[in-house]
């Protein structure tokens, strides 16, 4: 590789990484928390998952139409936005806010328990591990906090490429795993650098560019809204909006949906008028009935009104991609272990970049020049 | 004290010969993340085992680092 080459990638590489440092030690420090965050709430509350017996919400239990009239009962004056199903429990979850286009701060979020019929109140919120999700995905700034980071997650990915272009010259001469600490505290801290860098490259990758899609959530989901289920709906006779004082049976709607994608567990329906769905559509998303499928969902579009089945049509690949994207970014589908390894390398990450810090921190004039030279010539071994 | 094997080479390695084992970790972990997604059980247990090959892989290497040692004459 020619100086210059690498002059380039090297520059391309310091800045890549300067730029989002201080913002993504901030989100490994608050990820290493969220990462546990079902262990944690289960430790200062109650965990409903685990604690009701009966028969999963998703497949059976109290009449859904029986389950929102209780919703709205405690929510007098409110409109219906979600209901959400588990797979494991009884836990049923219904969203209601003022209006069907409510924003999600106005948007409150009620537990019921589908075997009993009964109400558990509001979700449990506020708490440490709310105020770390809310720093971790937009730093309290709202969207254009969360395109931020999206913006300093991709320099991440641009930084780990770059940092793996300089690792080729630069390790000619040097045995894989060598760590120089008997040298100048900078090179054992290159050496740190490298070694960890390389060892986290595809977990780091991964967990980087997720969080790039996962940031960009909302423009994908409101792409997916005015373009595919727009499609779907003018298709099938046009999208006059219908008020929630009309809108007709879910159980009827939901055995609609059955009768097209049958021996399919539904993950929750989103009612009309809001981001998920159409102005007249109930849109009840099923999960995939295989492991690897359950993470992407299909949703089936119910006239709100007549109870007739739209259309049921798989979301489009970038939806399906950022649908895959949450559950690689959290490494939560794995059981405890897992979530330990991904603390460790979420440390391992925390070590990559405190070590470029101070790796640039502790620079003396002409440094480029020797950097350059030294990756050019490739690192010197230690003499026996 | 034992001494430190040269880690120092005079010939160049090839880029196949520098990338062989960050690759064999690099595909090892995408495979272990992948898999834990496909099932429960037998899948998740392969993924922790290949998940954990880069943290024993910085163990040994943290292990066997070079030490500052008073006797150096360099």
């Amino acid at each position: 590789m020619r100086r210059s080459t690498i002059r380039a990638w090297y520059l391309v590489h310091k800045w890549s990484s300067i730029v989002p440092t201080v913002f993504l030690l901030m989100l490994c420090v608050t990820g290493l928390p969220l990462i546990f965050h079902d262990e944690i709430e289960a430790l200062e509350g109650v965990d409903y998952e685990t604690a009701l017996p009966g028969a999963p919400s998703a497949e059976s239990g109290v009449p859904l139409d029986t389950m929102l009239e209780t919703a709205l009962a405690e929510r007098p004056g409110e409109v219906p936005l979600f209901m959400a199903f588990s797979q494991e429990s009884p836990l049923l979850t219904v969203t209601t806010g003022p209006t069907p286009d409510a924003a999600s701060e106005d948007m409150t979020l009620l537990f019921f328990d589908r075997a009993t019929g009964e109400s558990l109140g509001p979700a449990p919120g506020g708490g440490v591990m709310d105020f770390l999700l809310q720093l971790h995905t937009d730093m309290f700034l709202g969207q254009p906090g969360m395109w931020f980071l999206g913006v300093m997650g991709a320099l991440f990915v641009v930084a780990l490429i770059s940092g793996t272009v300089l690792y080729a010259p630069f390790m000619r001469r040097l045995r894989f795993g060598t760590l120089r600490m008997d040298r100048s505290r900078r090179v054992g801290r290159l050496d740190q650098h490298n070694l960890g860098g390389i060892v986290i490259l595809a977990w780091a990758l991964v967990v980087g560019g997720t969080g790039v899609i996962n940031a960009f959530a909302d423009p994908l989901t409101d792409a997916w809204r005015e373009g595919e289920l727009a499609a779907m709906t003018t298709e099938h006779g046009g999208a006059e909006p219908v008020a929630p004082a009309d809108y007709g049976s879910l159980d009827a709607a939901m055995a609609e949906a059955h009768a097209v994608l049958p021996g399919r567990n539904p993950q929750f329906i989103a009612f009309p008028g809001g981001g998920w769905s159409t102005a007249r559509h109930y849109a009840v998303f099923f999960q995939g009935d295989r492991p690897l499928t359950e993470h992407l969902l299909t949703p089936a579009l119910i006239d709100a009104e007549s109870g007739a089945l739209v259309d049921a049509r798989a979301m489009p690949a970038l939806n399906q991609a950022l649908m895959m994207s949450k559950p690689l970014h959290f490494g939560d589908y794995g059981g405890l272990p897992l979530k330990a390894l991904w603390a460790l390398l979420t440390l391992a990450t925390i070590w990559v970049l405190w070590t470029g810090v101070l790796l640039w921190w502790r620079r003396s004039p002409g440094e480029i020049e020797r950097r350059v030279a030294e990756i050019h010539g490739g690192a010197e071994g230690q003499l026996a | 004290m034992k001494p430190i094997a040269p880690s120092r080479r005079r010939t160049r390695q090839s880029l196949a010969h520098i990338f062989a084992l960050p690759l064999a970790l690099f595909a090892a972990s995408f495979a272990g993340l992948v898999l834990g997604l496909t099932g429960e059980g037998a899948p998740d247990i392969l993924a922790w085992a290949l998940l954990s090959l880069p943290v024993l892989v910085v163990a040994v290497a943290w292990r066997r680092r070079g030490r500052p040692s008073p006797q150096r004459k360099i």
